[in-house]
């Protein structure tokens, strides 16, 4: 069959060049990719549109969306969604994705195909129990984050901002009905609406392959693999839907005691957890049987000077041993200072469970391996894919490790961060010499985000990768090795970090070119293969 | 006049408590049940209910239930009577008394090694004021967490429970609670971890990445060996395992509850599960694991060496085992080999302790520590303990750096001989008779327990007097160093360059104010570099002909500001001051561990980290930049990171983040 392909090809040579254009509105993945065939159609590829939440970008991204459909006429052959995370869809919101046509006239853009992961099927039974996991787990995160004070719960914060989720600010706990946090964009919501805009989204599996022979293009999808053990490991296509309910795990059980502990009604988006489900799994999650256990209220209310209740002799002993060697009466007894007590220690964990959620969802990223035929070239997109995504690559109708080979443009995952980039693979297989390296990570934008916690803000990309501050060639990291320095960075404007953010006099392939907008909103790399 | 003769029974060196052997996983396989239920015989101590004691309080509050628990009386004479309560996962109280026994045996283990009392690291207050802590505390049930730490500003153990898996459970009941606090190797390992802080404050700053590793290895060290204390435990699985103990059995496995209710099979962390080259891993519990396989790999060494004549004897000289069960006395035998054998080990491992730099430690070092302080103790090493120990290093590629040869002579620790001043500088009376008085103290402390005079229910016993007169005896100590050994040196040095030079190769510290190194923190009063006595212990040991030696250890520290960009370091050091914005990002510490002989104040081992080493420095900038340079929220279970910031002040779990595993990879 590919001897036929390639037959085809020699008569009649396809695809005249490829543009990638990296947009340049802040944190977050935004890309259009524009595929001229020798009759001049071409075919528009967006893959991302977002910025992360607050950083700053949000008016700029708007702009972008509509130089985007300026470019397309207000339509786009496909869409690729790599995962749910604001950085990387809040452009696909209802209120931002609309196209102010040249009439000046608000309109709906055409889009002929929209590409999920498998993992965005809600008919699946694998996925149905990954969402479950997830919840969970932001379920937990934003309890400890609610019960949490201070810097810690700007920590929580800080990483529940990729999922969308704001924490009120007034954090006033307790009040009765009122909800304390907001999912200020609900991720869920954009994510259907946009497999409304088509008939079906194509759900992308390690199977699928999609041909484009009028512009010599075939898409591979890499990942996210079925047997990722954080997404639950062994394919589960037969059998019964996951039990409703909420199980009894570590997780769960730490989401209940979050959720009494904030005593919230937690939410998201449509989704809300019933109390009484709620409270069933407190009372399930305890360590021992009632009888064994004093509620802490009971003990502060013997302690109360003014208590009618009458207790047991032994409760008011239990109560005086709690108030000597706790203060578990007044927070501030000689007994037990503050510094010893260990009253919000255990939801530190939550902090953990949110880093944990983000972490699936990241390997919940499609990979895209976009081969152009006839020079065997291969543009990689991993999303924000971690290392357990890429360790687990294949595609039923290709060799991965020979795609990688012939890799020339790779989008680095995940801004540069650390673990969003094998090293093992890329030092072993991504070995093309004409490896150019595109990383969304606005330095500048990064940088700012300093805080308490990051003094420095978030150091993007990760050093080991590509470090930015280092003179000598051999210390620029292996990315910067691997690619030659053929890197292109979406920085915003002039920014002091990178300046500039891509560097002229590397070895650039001879089809290549990089063209920039005067208004610095995007940069272009552009294969031509005429 | 004449009295009727009364009897008043003396009070009981012991109290018996049962705890479970290993975890009560190993209750529901008939093969360990009886095994597994213990009785533990902890030193006697006067208690009241919590149980709350000398050195331990047990506050048995569980804030994520919402609920606590009463606090178990162990004097009650129902629980007397009966050896404790019988162990149980449904009864708080058991758990109570689980942890402190266990607690309790460790604590025991350390001082009858060392020969001193342990002491809690100090609370440091707001104003940097260093207070007495009399009691490590213990939550039982303080987090909702597959995980449980030590706290070192809290000093207390966090114990946290969870669900076992549901889908890979082992043996335990899917969805049923899993306790960390009732298995005996967490609680063993996390009173290490307090009592080796109490020792040493400065192992838990990741100078280098050994730093963390050594906390959790050690720890580790201790649960295993201890496992060997108990000998019908020894005995059983000598029989199963037909004495080779290199293979797979309860003895070298950790935690293994914990294992396999996070659904990661088998035991936490086998001692033997690595081949693992040191190289290749800065991973904390990775190289921790390897220095854990390494010190393991001794013990059977020995142990092989030890019962290979007993084996021949078995089997007439084949030394080829029959199939099937061995006899009974041969098990017997064998089990006392064992046990004897751990026993050194870890007493090995303990007093080595006292003979280690007092910041920045390297596994290396901890080798060279190893084979001093047994060389103290038995020049003749006849059962090659040292041989075997420098052996299973080599081979897992733990080297000693500054050495030529990895022979006994080249491992042990270069003495202060060539330098007279420093090695006569404690010989005079003055000192000793100081000495003297320290020693009476102490050892009235340590001997209390042994007397008739009941302590009439106050628990504040002189542990609390130790460390006022040692807080005395070691300001003493710091004023004779920071004035008289300097006037020493400069009697007989006038020139900086020269006393520089000269204490290069004996105390290696800094005691004159160096212009190309204004980052070296000074005294206010002197206005030369500041020297702080940040521990002094006497230790007694016994050697192999029933002498009894005394030593005390001094640990001497200094600092000096660290920055992490390196750029910055040399224009702090030039002019005193960071560009731009006042601070600095770590604290770089030097220092040196003199060890002197009390008999004669010689000082005999000097084992110094030197403030000027700018290798150290950066090896130390390069472990926290890997942290400090990523994504902050990527590195949020980073321990370097947990480190920066409560070097910043803004707290931080350091422990909590090392301990914690993940919890995706199951539970769907």
């Amino acid at each position: 069959m590919a001897k036929r392909f390639i037959t085809r090809i020699q008569k009649n040579p396809v695809l005249e060049n490829v543009r990638i254009r990296m947009y340049r509105q802040g944190l977050g993945d935004c890309f259009l990719l524009s595929f001229t065939n020798q009759l001049q159609k071409t075919y528009h590829l967006m893959i991302d549109c977002g910025v992360l939440p607050f950083s700053g970008g949000d008016g700029r991204l708007q702009t972008i969306i509509q130089k985007v459909f300026a470019e397309t006429g207000g339509h786009l052959d496909a869409v690729a969604i790599t995962h749910e995370h604001a950085d990387h869809i809040s452009g696909f919101a209802d209120k931002y994705f609309k196209w102010i046509g040249p009439d000046g006239q608000e309109q709906q853009p055409t889009i002929d195909q929209v590409w999920m992961a498998w993992t965005e099927d809600f008919t699946d039974n694998q996925v149905k129990s990954i969402i479950q996991k997830v919840n969970a787990l932001s379920f937990a995160a934003i309890g400890s984050g609610l019960a949490m004070a201070g810097d810690e719960r700007a920590e929580v914060q800080q990483i529940l901002r990729f999922q969308g989720i704001e924490l009120a600010a007034d954090g006033s706990l307790g009040a009765a009905g009122q909800k304390h946090f907001d999912i200020s964009v609900s991720l869920d919501k954009i994510m259907t609406s946009m497999r409304g805009r088509v008939k079906k989204p194509l759900y992308l599996n390690q199977q699928s392959v999609i041909s484009l022979d009028d512009f010599g293009i075939r898409v591979y999808c890499l990942g996210p693999s079925r047997e990722m053990p954080m997404l639950g490991g062994q394919p589960q296509t037969n059998g019964a839907a996951a039990a409703p309910g909420m199980k009894l795990n570590p997780v769960n059980a730490f989401l209940a005691a979050a959720a009494n502990f904030a005593g919230q009604n937690l939410a998201s988006g449509d989704e809300k957890l019933p109390d009484p489900q709620l409270d069933d799994l407190f009372e399930n999650s305890m360590p021992f049987s009632q009888q064994r256990m004093l509620k802490v209220a009971d003990i502060k209310q013997c302690l109360q000077p003014d208590n009618t209740t009458i207790f047991s002799e032994e409760i008011q002993k239990t109560a005086d041993f709690f108030d000597r060697y706790y203060g578990v009466r007044n927070e501030d007894t000689t007994n037990c200072p503050e510094w010893r007590r260990i009253d919000s220690d255990w939801l530190l964990a939550g902090g953990q469970m949110a880093l944990q959620q983000v972490s699936i969802v990241n390997n919940t990223s499609l990979v895209l391996a976009i081969e152009l035929v006839e020079t065997g070239k291969v543009l990689l997109f991993v999303g924000d894919a971690e290392e357990d995504n890429w360790k687990m690559w294949k595609n039923s109708s290709a060799d991965v490790k020979d795609l990688l080979a012939r890799t020339v443009v790779y989008k680095v995952g995940h801004h540069g961060s650390i673990n969003a980039t094998d090293p093992d693979i890329l030092k072993n297989q991504i070995t093309n010499p004409e490896l150019v390296a595109l990383i969304p990570a606005d330095v500048e934008v990064a940088h700012s985000k300093k805080s308490k916690t990051n003094p420095d803000g978030w150091q993007f990309p990760d050093p080991s990768l590509y470090n930015l501050q280092a003179t000598v060639e051999t210390e620029k990291g292996l990315l910067y090795s691997q690619a030659k320095g053929k890197i292109i960075l979406n920085c915003v404007d002039d920014c002091p970090s990178c300046r500039p953010s891509y560097d002229l006099s590397r070895p650039w392939p001879g089809y290549s070119k990089i063209v920039e907008d005067p208004d610095k909103l995007w940069v272009d790399y552009i294969l031509n293969f005429c | 006049m004449s009295s009727y003769p009364t009897y008043r029974p003396t009070r009981p060196p012991f109290r018996r408590l049962r705890v479970f052997a290993f975890d009560p996983r190993l209750s529901m396989d008939i093969r360990y049940a009886l095994l597994n239920s213990l009785t533990l015989s902890v030193p006697y101590e006067p208690l009241v209910p919590g149980p709350i004691s000398d050195y331990l309080e047990v506050i048995d509050i569980d804030p994520a239930s919402n609920a606590c628990y009463p606090p178990v009386d162990l004097d009650d004479q129902y629980v007397l009577m009966q050896d404790g309560l019988a162990p149980s996962e449904s009864v708080p109280q058991f758990h109570q008394q689980m942890v402190y026994a266990v607690s309790r045996e460790t604590i025991e283990n350390f001082e009858a090694t060392l020969g001193h009392k342990i002491q809690w690291s100090t609370h440091v207050t707001d104003t940097g004021q260093e207070q007495f802590v009399q009691r490590l505390r213990i939550y039982p049930h303080a987090l909702r967490q597959r995980n449980a730490y030590y706290s070192p500003t809290k000093k207390a153990l966090l114990f946290g429970y969870f669900p076992a898996s549901t889908t890979s459970a082992g043996g335990n009941l899917p969805g049923g609670t899993v306790f960390t606090c009732l298995s005996k190797d967490i609680v063993t390992h996390e009173t290490t971890h307090a009592i080796l802080d109490g020792l040493h404050r400065y192992f838990n700053e990741p100078s280098n990445p050994d730093v963390l590793a050594f906390h959790e290895a050690f720890a580790d060290i201790i649960a295993l060996f201890q496992h060997f204390s108990h000998y019908e435990v020894v005995r059983n699985q000598i029989a199963e395992t037909r004495g080779d103990l290199y293979s797979e059995n309860l003895l070298s496995e950790f935690a293994r509850q914990f294992g396999e209710a996070t659904g990661m099979r088998g035991a936490l962390r086998s001692a033997i599960g690595t081949d693992k080259l040191l190289k290749d891993t800065t991973e904390p519990h990775d190289r921790g694991s390897i220095l854990v396989a390494a010190v393991f790999k001794a013990f059977t060494t020995i142990y092989d060496a030890r019962s290979s004549d007993l084996i021949r004897l078995a089997t007439s000289g084949s030394g080829v085992l029959q199939p099937g069960a061995i006899h009974p006395d041969l098990v017997d035998r064998l089990a006392r080999e064992a046990s004897t054998v751990a026993n050194h080990i870890l007493r090995m491992c303990i007093r080595a302790l006292n003979y280690c730099p007092p910041v920045d430690i390297s596994f290396g070092e901890y080798l060279r520590a190893l084979v001093t302080a047994d060389y103290d103790l038995d020049q003749a090493d006849p059962d090659s303990y040292r041989l075997a120990m420098i052996e299973s290093f080599r081979e897992r590629g733990i080297y000693p750096d500054h050495v030529r040869s990895l022979s006994q002579e080249s491992l042990l620790w270069a003495t202060a001989d060539h330098d007279p001043i420093l090695s006569n500088f404690f010989s005079n009376d003055a000192f000793l008779s100081a000495v003297q008085k320290y020693e009476q103290l102490q050892k009235r402390a340590v001997l209390y327990r042994w007397s008739d005079d009941p302590l009439s229910g106050n628990l504040d016993d002189d542990r609390r007097e130790l460390v006022k007169e040692e807080r005395d005896f070691r300001r003493g100590l710091e004023q004779k160093i920071s004035h008289d050994l300097y006037n020493a040196y400069r009697e007989k040095f006038p020139d900086d360059a020269a006393l520089s030079d000269y204490l290069k190769t004996s105390l290696n510290m800094k005691l004159t104010p160096d212009k190309n190194m204004k980052t070296i923190i000074l005294d206010r009063k002197t206005g030369r570099p500041e020297i702080k006595l940040l521990a002094s212990r006497l230790a007694y040991r016994v050697d192999r002909s029933g002498w009894l030696h005394s030593y005390l250890a001094l640990e001497l520290g200094q600092r000096r500001q660290g920055f992490l960009n390196p750029d910055e370091q040399k224009q702090a050091d030039q002019t005193g001051k960071r560009a731009g914005f006042a601070g600095y990002d770590f604290d770089f510490r030097g220092g040196a561990t003199m060890l002197i002989d009390t008999t004669d104040g010689k000082v005999k081992y000097v084992i110094t980290k030197s403030i000027d080493s700018d290798r150290r420095l950066a090896v130390q900038r390069a472990y926290l930049s890997g942290a400090d340079q990523a994504m902050g929220f990527t590195k949020i279970g980073d321990t370097r990171m947990g480190y920066l910031r409560a070097a910043r002040g803004e707290g931080g779990e350091l422990f909590a983040l090392l301990h914690s595993d993940r919890m995706i990879e199951e539970e769907f």
